[in-house]
């Protein structure tokens, strides 16, 4: 395949994926309010929609700056692709983001890459497909007796362990893989989680992230422009 | 009319499956388009079924205790809702919480308040629905713009190199501080053990793997440490 091939088909891919993200996500929007106007509309439930705002008015004063920040957080590593997938599954930290890590990691791809972003895609559509029919399953036909495991006492720490265990098998060997680079952000993250203490992380973590990433990536950029100078 | 027979209704169940099926089937094409994209540029069959068999293994175990979540919530929002809000956008932790805000901006007590009428469960449904929305509502409006200027960055030539450097740090930066509550949160040691086993075991796997070149433990790593780092908790909170 010739660059120019290669070129013209990947700006074709990518407006591929931008044209299905965004139909898919403004379909997925409608039936997802179909389901309280509908249920309303069927019933004749009176639906009060200035209550409903004044209702939903908290939940999106936490949701809307946070979803914002790890959108454009998450994208580096899962693309638009990814992106979309994930906004629309969640999950993302929990599952999505490590599975697609370890696929680029499969790969031997780069995050950013038009192939990091294709693995990145797959991982999360699959990922998305496996936990929507464990989940139906579960729900409706295993609960009675998936449920006595699930909850034993044994068990339970396990389960709420589940996150840094995720979290530790994807970024320890990254952190370790490239120690100054990973210098700069680790303090800082550290500086800003015990400086400021768990609560202030706890509602503010978004912004810590999207912070250090800022920090780190101006920080990088200006290493790179003085690498740069230097060699010419 | 009781919110029981609203919330466990027909039409509900309608509805919720209809939103589900459409996000399988958006999960599937994107598959499809990626797929094609990636055998076009070079990547083989071999490769791309890894990736996907490497996911679907990894999604087993946490997507487990997303049923624990849908049970507990659909007590008080039925099976239908609560099975569509854990597979569409949710997480399990969001899920009882918004649930509740919702429910208290209402006047309740919380989800579990008696006087919890129809006319409030729907509008509940509706702040949870509203309250969830904006990760989806950016992508419609920014991602194609974002990904655009990202994309044009890249491609030219002075940039590639400052572009790789600022995607590295970005990375770096996303794993020091998503790990960070959990290492450093001397209040919950379990956090600190199973992110600590679980990153010792994914190292020596992905360096077994290369010194064996056996690669099915580098293609299994993530997995594997995950529930190395969750096994640990459970001996250390069971026996110690």
């Amino acid at each position: 395949m010739s660059q120019n091939e290669t070129m013209t088909g990947s700006r074709k891919f990518s407006r591929d994926i931008n044209l299905l993200g965004v139909l898919s996500s403004i379909i997925i929007l409608i039936s997802m309010f179909a389901i309280p106007f509908g249920t309303a509309l069927y019933f004749g439930i009176d639906f009060n929609l200035t209550q409903a705002f004044a209702s939903a008015l908290p939940l999106i004063a936490i949701f809307l700056p946070t979803a914002v920040a790890e959108n454009i957080s998450f994208y580096p590593v899962l693309g638009a692709g990814g992106m979309y997938l994930g906004s629309i599954t969640g999950n993302v930290l929990n599952l999505k983001l490590p599975v697609a890590i370890a696929g680029q990691k499969i790969a031997g791809v780069e995050p950013g890459t038009e192939k990091g972003d294709i693995v990145a895609i797959i991982a999360v559509a699959v990922s998305a497909l496996v936990s929507n029919l464990i989940v139906t399953i579960g729900t409706f036909a295993a609960a009675a007796a998936l449920q006595p495991i699930l909850e034993h006492p044994a068990l339970q720490p396990g389960f709420a362990a589940l996150t840094p265990s995720i979290l530790g098998a994807v970024a320890v060997p990254e952190l370790i893989k490239s120690p100054k680079k990973a210098a700069l952000p680790v303090i800082i993250a550290l500086v800003l989680y015990l400086g400021f203490g768990q609560d202030w992380w706890s509602s503010n973590s978004s912004y810590a992230l999207l912070g250090n990433m800022l920090v780190s990536a101006l920080v990088a950029y200006f290493i790179f422009r003085r690498q740069d100078q230097e060699e010419s | 009319m009781s919110v029981e027979i609203v919330s466990e209704s027909r039409i509900l169940y309608i509805l919720s499956a209809i939103a589900v099926i459409i996000v399988a089937v958006q999960s599937i094409i994107f598959i499809a388009r990626a797929w094609k994209r990636g055998s076009e540029i070079g990547m083989s069959q071999d490769e791309l079924k890894k990736i996907a068999t490497n996911a679907a293994v990894t999604s087993i175990v946490p997507s487990l205790p997303v049923i624990i979540s849908v049970l507990t919530l659909a007590q008080f929002l039925g099976k239908p809702f609560a099975w569509f809000r854990e597979n569409v956008v949710g997480s399990a932790v969001y899920e009882v919480l918004a649930a509740n805000i919702a429910a208290q901006a209402q006047g309740l007590t919380g989800l579990e308040d008696p006087n919890i009428t129809v006319e409030v469960f729907v509008i509940i449904m509706f702040a949870m629905t509203i309250g969830i929305i904006w990760g989806i509502v950016f992508n419609i409006f920014i991602m194609p713009f974002m990904d655009r200027a990202a994309k044009r960055a890249k491609s030219s030539s002075k940039g590639n190199g400052a572009v790789s450097a600022i995607s590295g740090a970005l990375f770096l930066a996303m794993l020091a501080t998503l790990s960070v509550p959990h290492v450093a949160n001397f209040e919950r040691p379990s956090g600190i053990l199973a992110f600590v086993v679980a990153g010792a075991v994914a190292i020596l796997l992905n360096w077994l793997a290369k010194r064996t070149e056996w690669d099915v433990l580098g293609e299994f790593s993530l997995p594997v440490s995950m529930l190395s780092g969750m096994a640990a908790v459970v001996i250390y909170a069971n026996f110690f």
